[in-house]
């Protein structure tokens, strides 16, 4: 178990202790082989509500790194308005650049451990690369709304201190040809949703061997 | 049905068909087999150039593809195309002149939504949809296909724009032309031939006039990949395959291999001109030699038949002369020694009629001789010249035979002439009998009449004793040499009589039929 989801343990435990009315909700999701998806994206926006105002640009941060020559992780989910570092942990240089219209931002080249960074402030999707190595890429899915989580490799992803009401869920993953979008509505303490989606191949461009021999 | 008469004609018709037969019967086979042969290499060659077809296309699109994917990633491209997309006029022009460095015939971009945004040559959504949704849905992020676009084929690729993801799908097309026709027919010796949905021929390594030909033809051609059509080409016998290419619209369009029997045939036609002159050849050939032949063979035969001419007129001395060690020799040979057989049993005829009676000769000759014989009744004759001893005394020796062989001739004429035979003359003597060997009616008549015919021809005085008894007739001797002769006591009592003729007392009286003896 991981950090994150002890914390959110915590809470749950600590808002049913304190008598707050938040609800969680359970997420699983499949493809159309019936295997679990990973690294799947999954946010909720109020229907029926204010979304909570944006926290303070640069407050937040997150951190995509590059080792090994990709980026990690391949895709993230960050609140609208975070700090995204891209630190270089390669001995090699890197020039990271997004031609996103959310964020349009060019690092040139670059090495040695220095830490780059971008405040992301606007939501929408922002794909990363390098410009000297093709095949590295990343996914930051830049998200307004604060209830949004990302599946594991067992496919299933939890979201708490959800107030009870209608939502939009929305679901992104590199290999779906459009998001995903349905209403979903959060009435009991525990809900769960699953989510069957069906997904393209990965179209990632083949990692060029190296000396080490790796590659996808 | 032509009767041949002659033993040469028969000869030659007989090699002659014999030769014909077997060159006829080679220039069949061959033919057959050179043409199974070369349909069987045809067909294979169709098959080997629908898969180098395939290959070729799929080489130089998959080449398009690599250098339209390096220029794709081109970081001022990535940079700018979002802003290109925006402006499908630059887009256009900024990519013509990428195009161009790739050498395509064919540069449109389509985006994610399978909207063509721009085109050259201009195209619709349709055009490249099918495609596009493949490359989406490859791993690869690339297909191919085929588009027909002003009645023209292209064969195009999908590649993305990645940006770093993908942002756009930008085409690239090289149209199917004479060039990629003849390129192909190069590689597989076989030429190929386009044809669009109208089936108007676009591109074709056909020469005009044979395109022209298979133009007319292939609307009505099933585009079976299977199915091997012969067809006439401008004059050319050829054989045809058409492959069936499916457009992303879903129409199809055509390929046609194109394989020239004639040509294919043309090393078995000249062995089959070969044949026919070695025929000729062979026929000329079996002529001089059977006419030879059968001149050397019944050449010889009718020599044989005229010498057989010969010997029918009775020529046993000629020889024939053919000086050949086969069996024709063997033959005349047989014909020499039959003449030679035939001339001997001629002399021996000859010699026996001289020393024994031609009766008894005769039945030498028919019956052989054999020791033995057989009784019957014969009437003998002996008759003896009177005074002979004292009469060769005074004469000399030769006057002597003369007179002698005179005086028998003269006998034994009258004998014969009364079916009498000469037994023997015993000097001076004659033994004559009548009825043997050949019976006869009224021997004793005959013997006088006989005797008779001979009175008073010589001057000369003669005994005769005439017997009829039964005696025993045939060949009397020893296995080495035999006389027809009889033998009985009516021999020596006719000997007797004869004898009795000497004593005066006695004369010969005839009375009625028979002679009596009577003492004067």
């Amino acid at each position: 178990m991981r950090f994150k989801d002890l914390l959110v343990f915590a809470l749950i435990s600590s808002s049913a202790l304190t008598g707050l009315t938040a609800a969680s909700l359970d997420v699983t999701a499949q493809d159309q082989n019936a295997k679990t998806i990973s690294e799947l994206v999954v946010s909720l926006t109020p229907l029926d509500a204010e979304l909570p105002p944006l926290p303070t640009p640069g407050s937040l941060t997150a951190t995509v790194e590059q080792k090994n020559e990709e980026f990690d992780p391949y895709v993230i989910a960050v609140r609208t308005g975070t700090e995204v570092m891209f630190p270089n942990l390669d001995d090699v240089q890197h020039h990271v650049y997004s031609l996103s219209r959310p964020a349009k931002f060019d690092i040139p080249l670059h090495g040695g451990n220095k830490s780059k960074s971008v405040v992301l402030d606007q939501a929408g999707l922002v794909p990363v690369g390098c410009n000297i190595h093709d095949w590295m890429l990343s996914y930051v899915v830049v998200i307004d709304s604060p209830w949004f989580t990302q599946t594991s490799a067992d496919g299933a992803a939890g979201l708490s201190d959800l107030p009870t009401g209608r939502y939009k869920l929305e679901a992104w993953h590199p290999r779906l040809r459009r998001p995903h979008a349905q209403e979903i509505t959060i009435s009991d303490a525990s809900n769960s949703v699953n989510i069957e989606l069906r997904l393209r191949p990965d179209r990632r461009i083949r990692r060029a061997p190296t000396a080490n021999g790796k590659g996808y | 049905m032509i009767q041949l008469r002659s033993f040469r004609s028969k000869l030659l018709a007989l090699s002659l068909l014999a030769v014909a037969t077997t060159q006829i019967a080679t220039y069949f086979i061959v033919d057959a087999v050179s043409h199974r042969e070369a349909r069987a290499e045809i067909s294979e060659n169709l098959r080997v150039a629908a898969i180098a077809f395939q290959r070729v296309t799929t080489e130089r699109i998959s080449l398009i593809a690599t250098s339209a994917t390096a220029v794709a990633s081109d970081y001022a491209y990535r940079q700018n195309y979002l802003e290109f997309i925006e402006d499908p006029q630059t887009l256009q022009s900024a990519f013509t002149s990428a195009s161009a460095r790739i050498d395509a015939d064919l540069n449109a971009w389509v985006d994610l939504d399978g909207i063509t945004v721009t085109s050259t040559p201009a195209a619709t959504d349709e055009n490249f949809i099918e495609t596009v949704f493949r490359a989406d849905e490859s791993e690869g992020a690339r297909a191919f296909g085929y588009v027909e676009i002003n009645h023209e084929l292209y064969v195009i690729v999908a590649v993305p724009i990645r940006a770093p993801n993908i942002g756009a799908w930008w085409i690239v097309g090289s149209r199917v032309n004479h060039a990629l026709a003849i390129t192909l027919q190069e590689m597989t010796a076989i030429d190929v031939s386009f044809s669009n949905t109208d089936h108007e021929i676009v591109a074709s390594s056909l020469p005009a006039a044979t395109r022209t030909s298979l133009g007319q033809l292939i609307a009505s051609l099933p585009a079976d990949p299977n199915q091997i059509h012969t067809l006439d080409l401008a004059g050319e016998s050829s054989l045809v395959k058409v492959l069936p290419m499916s457009l992303d619209s879903g129409a199809t369009f055509a390929a046609a291999l194109q394989y020239s029997l004639d040509e294919k045939l043309e090393p078995a036609r000249r062995l089959s001109r070969l044949i026919l002159l070695i025929t000729a050849g062979g026929l000329a050939l079996a002529c001089v030699l059977g006419l030879g032949f059968a001149r050397r063979l019944s050449k010889p035969i009718q020599t044989l038949a005229a010498h057989t001419r010969v010997i029918t007129a009775g020529d046993y001395e000629t020889r024939l002369h053919l000086n050949r060690i086969d069996e024709l020799g063997d033959l005349a040979n047989a014909f020499n020694d039959m003449s030679s057989g035939l001339a001997e049993r001629d002399q021996v005829r000859d010699l026996l009629d001289k020393n024994v009676s031609p009766e008894v000769a005769a039945q030498l000759m028919r019956e052989g001789s054999g020791l033995g014989g057989e009784e019957r009744e014969v009437t003998v004759l002996f008759a003896d010249l009177r005074g002979f001893t004292t009469l060769s005394e005074n004469m000399p020796p030769r006057d002597v035979v003369t007179l002698l062989n005179r005086y028998l001739d003269c006998m034994a004429q009258a004998i014969e002439a009364e079916d009498g035979v000469i037994d023997k003359f015993i000097g001076d003597e004659i033994m004559a009998l009548f009825g043997a060997p050949i019976a006869g009616e009224n021997s004793a008549l005959r013997a006088i009449k006989a005797e008779f015919a001979t009175e008073g021809v010589p001057p000369l005085e003669f005994g005769i004793g005439i017997n009829t008894a039964p005696v025993i007739a045939g060949d009397i001797g020893s296995s080495r040499r035999l006389n027809y002769s009889v033998i009985g006591d009516g021999v020596n009592l006719t000997a007797r009589l004869q004898s009795q003729t000497r004593n005066p007392e006695f004369a010969l009286e005839l009375e009625a039929d028979h002679f009596l003896l009577v003492l004067r």
